[in-house]
């Protein structure tokens, strides 16, 4: 039976989802990005009025409006401009944009961490007072939900009504065809500001509203945010009606779903439904739903854009610094030590998103779920505690974590054979997100365990002889996926799906075993992880983990597997020497950089040196960019074509029709 | 004379406009077969129903007498039915010849198999071999290296032609070959296809220039609104006032019953 008391305690939590789901939303049509760091910017602001109240003792209505109103709608409008402005003059691809607000995300929680520290803080101050109005028949009207409700009402009808002002109008034909709008003396780069000003706005009023509700807590906080995203898949990124009406029905289900008690094992999964419901419904609109509306061409699948497409062959002698990375720590005192055995690991995890995102071109942003499993998997085979396995002892373990976890990859790999570009990230991220709420966050699964090195491998370095021997042999799996006919057949696919069926290609099939296998080596990379660290650390495994690995891989090169290696060695160095979330603050600052390095740190910087040397003495280093053609007997095709290639080059132009 | 690729009854539509009406096809063997047609007519759509990339909602697919309807695209590659596509889809980061290379390789089932756990492709040299004669066939060996990202389009039909020929196919779907090609070009163009077609291949093409199907068709299709309105030799249909009319009438923009 349905109560009318939880019904609307229900519409408080779901309108203010509904109003984030808004601001994505708004922000997406008017610009075309789809701004993940909407959850990120929702803890900002949620931070900054704890900042102004609690620290510096401002009256809160003053900080609220000067944090919601101005500061908010002012940073959306300085990430157009310094960010997205740049994107859109060279029409990156939608792979890159959604790297760019990535790069947002990450630095706004490493600046948080940074400043206000990883801990929770349970004093966010609240905009509205507790208070209960009665209602005739003895029901209780939480005020907050009285003040969420008007809020999204009122939002809602503004954008009603703005959509049918002329400015509206406008604005709509800047979304549908932004070089035409453009010609007909629209300001395009105006429209875009308005959609991430009030995307901003609207994520910042909800981070405000929600915070208090919840603990003050930078990763969890955020992701509580993004979880929201479910409403705005359930609009198919298209209608705010629908992400409205879904906001609130999840929430008034979840709110009488509380009420039910079931007891034992079915009860405690019933529980972890409920409490994360929203959860539930991103996984199951995302399943559910055939396509998203996605803006922009169809092109937008792959991460092709960031890749270096080949533009360099690699240098010579270029494995000595991955490889100097990984000898080095053999040679440091036992502390420093310790900190190194995250390296090889980490790059294993690394390595993965490299072989699904950077060779096969599929984003994928779940990789922190597999490696978490991969960890519970060997953490409960070496305690004999995994459901169907006795004890399985040492290193055999190692063997078994990513065999258990090829079918799951496949399970994954299913749903993302028919899903590209921004739908898949987020049908991964959706799975990392599942993953992190119904496995490790129930104490059944998790509690109690622990995980150590394999006891023959039980010194720090035996231990990290061990991982480099898995990081080897993760080496020889990518190598077959990189060399070769696979590695063609990936690369193909990656620039080109329908020319890869057109050549036979079987793309399903080469999607989903390179899902698995991926999948076994993030799993092989956090069971070292948490080996390593002797613990198993479910924050070690968040699915905003996830998305700072991918950015970090993306900056590092994602077809670049040394510079996967290098990008652990960064980071797990940063984190040692600096300040919790610098790392992550550098990684982002990275990212947002990415626009003016396409390829990723290290190839720009391997050009930039490339160009120099060739500059100062010309002669010494080949030039690479043109390999040398082999002298041929041409037939008259053949002639007439290289003469008009050579007049090509000459004129500079090309024939196209 | 045997008939590769035959489709009956072919329908397609799109938002409930119907875009391939009805369609009836053949494709012989040693025959150059064009389909011409306005604008919109549904030529790349109707190839799309035939190589398995669309869907189609209604009637059957043959390939060598066997019913393919609804195959896959790759699985339908790999039978022999190559094509290539109006808008380029060589892929840029490849060499040339790597692009020729992957649809030379066998990337069926088994073959990815054996490729990710890391055995070694039996039918490696052939590969190669294939690579190497139709690049010099195309006469693109001297370009084989460079990377596809650097070429000019009318060098990237070629390159997307010999991919599909690489496949070692028995009927070629060749979606506007001749657009971006200049008339030295064009002219050894048709060659290669008279070559081709002297080799039992059944050549499938969409082209605009009449003075080129003239030259080189067997058979021309046209085609208008998605219904096939005329078949047979270039010389009886081209020629034909209504032909004409539906081939032109968009261009002078007269009613059908003033066309010449
Ligand atoms: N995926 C699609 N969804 C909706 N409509 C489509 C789709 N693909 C094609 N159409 C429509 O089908 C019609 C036929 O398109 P098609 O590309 O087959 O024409 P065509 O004969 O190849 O034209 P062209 O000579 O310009 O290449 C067009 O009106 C086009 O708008
Ligand atoms: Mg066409």
């Amino acid at each position: 039976m349905l109560t009318l008391e939880l019904a609307l305690a229900g519409l408080g939590i779901g309108s203010i989802a509904a109003l984030a789901g808004l601001g994505l939303l708004v922000t997406y049509r008017l610009t075309g990005v789809f701004n993940l760091a909407f959850g990120a910017i929702a803890m900002a602001a949620a931070y900054l009025l704890w900042q102004a109240v609690r620290v510096w003792h401002w009256p809160l209505a003053l900080a609220a409006v000067v944090d919601v109103l101005v500061i908010c709608p002012i940073f959306g409008v300085l990430l157009e401009r310094f960010v997205f402005r740049p994107l859109q003059r060279r029409a990156a691809a939608p792979a890159e944009k959604l790297v760019a607000s990535l790069g947002v995300f990450v630095v706004l929680l490493g600046g948080a961490v940074l400043v206000w520290g990883a801990q929770a803080r349970l004093d966010a101050p609240s905009l509205v007072p507790y208070r209960q109005l009665p209602l005739p028949g003895g029901v209780q009207l939480p005020l907050s939900t009285v003040v969420d409700l008007a809020v999204i009402i009122v939002v809602g009808i503004g954008l009603a009504l703005g959509q049918r002002t002329r400015l509206g109008l406008r604005v709509r034909a800047v979304v549908e065809q932004r070089e035409l709008a453009e010609l007909q003396g629209l300001d395009a780069n105006r429209v875009a500001a308005l959609g991430w000003a009030i995307g901003s706005m609207l994520a910042g009023v909800a981070g405000v509203l929600m915070a208090p509700t919840l603990r003050l807590q930078p990763y969890g906080l955020t992701l509580v945010m993004l979880e929201t995203m479910a409403v705005v898949v359930v609009a198919q990124l298209t209608s705010p009606v629908r992400a409205i009406a879904a906001g609130l029905m999840v929430g008034v289900i979840q709110a009488e779903l509380a009420r039910v008690h079931l007891g034992g094992y079915s009860g405690a999964l019933f529980d972890a439904l409920t409490a994360n419901l929203f959860v539930v419904a991103l996984l199951v609109a995302l399943l559910i739903v055939r396509r998203l509306n996605e803006t922009g061409g169809d092109d937008a699948g792959t991460t092709a854009r960031l890749t270096t497409r080949g533009e360099l062959a690699s240098a010579r002698g270029w494995w000595l610094v991955p490889a100097l990375t990984l000898a080095a720590p053999l040679m440091f005192n036992a502390q420093d030590r310790r900190v190194a055995l995250a390296v090889p690991a980490l790059a294993i995890v690394l390595v993965s998103i490299v072989v699904v995102s950077g060779y096969s071109g599929q984003i994928s942003l779940g990789q922190a779920g597999f490696a978490g499993l991969g960890a519970l998997i060997a953490a409960r085979l070496a305690a004999g505690t995994m459901p169907g396995f006795g004890r399985i002892p040492g290193v055999a373990v190692l063997v078994m974590v990513p065999l258990l976890m090829v079918p799951i990859g496949l399970l994954l790999g299913w749903p993302a054979i028919r899903r590209r570009g921004l739908f898949l990230a987020l049908t991964t991220f959706a799975f990392s997100v599942a993953v992190s709420r119904f496995v490790f966050d129930q104490p059944s699964v998790t509690s109690g365990l622990t995980v150590h090195p394999p006891d023959a491998f039980g010194s720090d370095n035996n231990f990290y002889v061990l991982e480099l021997l898995c990081l080897a042999a993760a080496f020889l799996v990518v190598r077959n996926l990189h060399n070769g006919r696979v590695g063609r057949a990936l690369i193909a696919v990656r620039d080109d799906e329908s020319g890869a069926l057109a050549c036979g290609v079987d793309v399903r099939r080469l999607k989903l075993l390179v899902f698995a296998a991926s999948a076994a080596l993030a799993a092989l990379g956090g069971a070292l992880l948490a080996m390593g660290s002797r613990a198993f650390d479910t924050g070690a495994f968040d699915p905003t983990r996830g998305l700072i690995w991918f950015a970090a891989v993306v900056v590092f090169g994602i077809d670049s597997a040394p510079g996967a290696v290098i990008g652990a060695g960064v980071l797990v160095a940063l984190d040692a020497g600096l300040p919790q979330g610098s790392s992550i603050l550098v990684i982002g600052l990275c990212a947002l950089l990415l626009g003016r390095m396409p390829g990723g740190l290290l190839h720009s910087m391997h050009r930039l040196f490339d160009h120099t040397v060739r500059r100062i003495a010309p002669g010494i280093v080949p030039d690479v960019r043109q390999r040398p053609t082999r002298a041929v007997q041409l037939t008259p095709a053949g002639r007439a074509m290289v003469g008009q290639l050579r007049r090509r080059a000459a004129g500079g132009q090309g024939v196209t029709p | 004379m045997s008939t590769t690729l035959q489709a009956l009854g072919l329908s397609k539509s799109y938002n409930d406009v119907l875009i391939v009406d009805h369609v009836d096809f053949s494709a012989e063997a040693g025959r150059i077969t064009v389909i011409v047609g306005p604008n919109g007519a549904g030529k790349t759509t109707l190839f799309n129903c035939l190589s398995g990339v669309e869907p189609i909602d209604a009637g059957v697919v043959l390939h060598r007498g066997d019913d393919v309807t609804g195959w896959s695209p790759d699985a339908l590659s790999r039978r022999g039915l190559a094509r290539t596509f109006q808008r380029s889809s060589v892929f840029p980061t490849l060499t040339v010849s790597d692009n020729l290379r992957v649809a030379a390789e066998n990337h069926g089932r088994r073959g990815i198999l054996r490729g990710v756990v890391g055995m070694r492709d039996p039918g490696r040299r052939r590969a190669v071999r294939t690579v190497r004669t139709v690049l010099a066939e195309l006469g693109l060996s001297a370009i084989a290296d460079v990377r596809a990202a650097v070429l000019p389009s009318g060098t990237l039909r070629l390159v997307e032609l010999g991919r599909a020929l690489c496949g070692q196919p028995d009927t070629l779907l060749l979606d506007e070959p001749a657009s971006g090609l200049d008339d030295a070009e064009t002219e050894e163009f048709h060659q290669l296809l008279h070559r081709l077609a002297a080799r039992e291949l059944a050549v499938v093409m969409v082209e605009h220039d009449l003075e080129l199907v003239d030259e080189t068709a067997d058979v021309v299709y046209v085609m208008d609104a998605g219904r096939v309105v005329a078949v047979g030799p270039p010389g009886d249909v081209l020629g034909r006032s209504d032909v004409q009319a539906r081939l032109f009438g968009h261009l002078i923009d007269r009613p059908l019953d003033q066309a010449p």
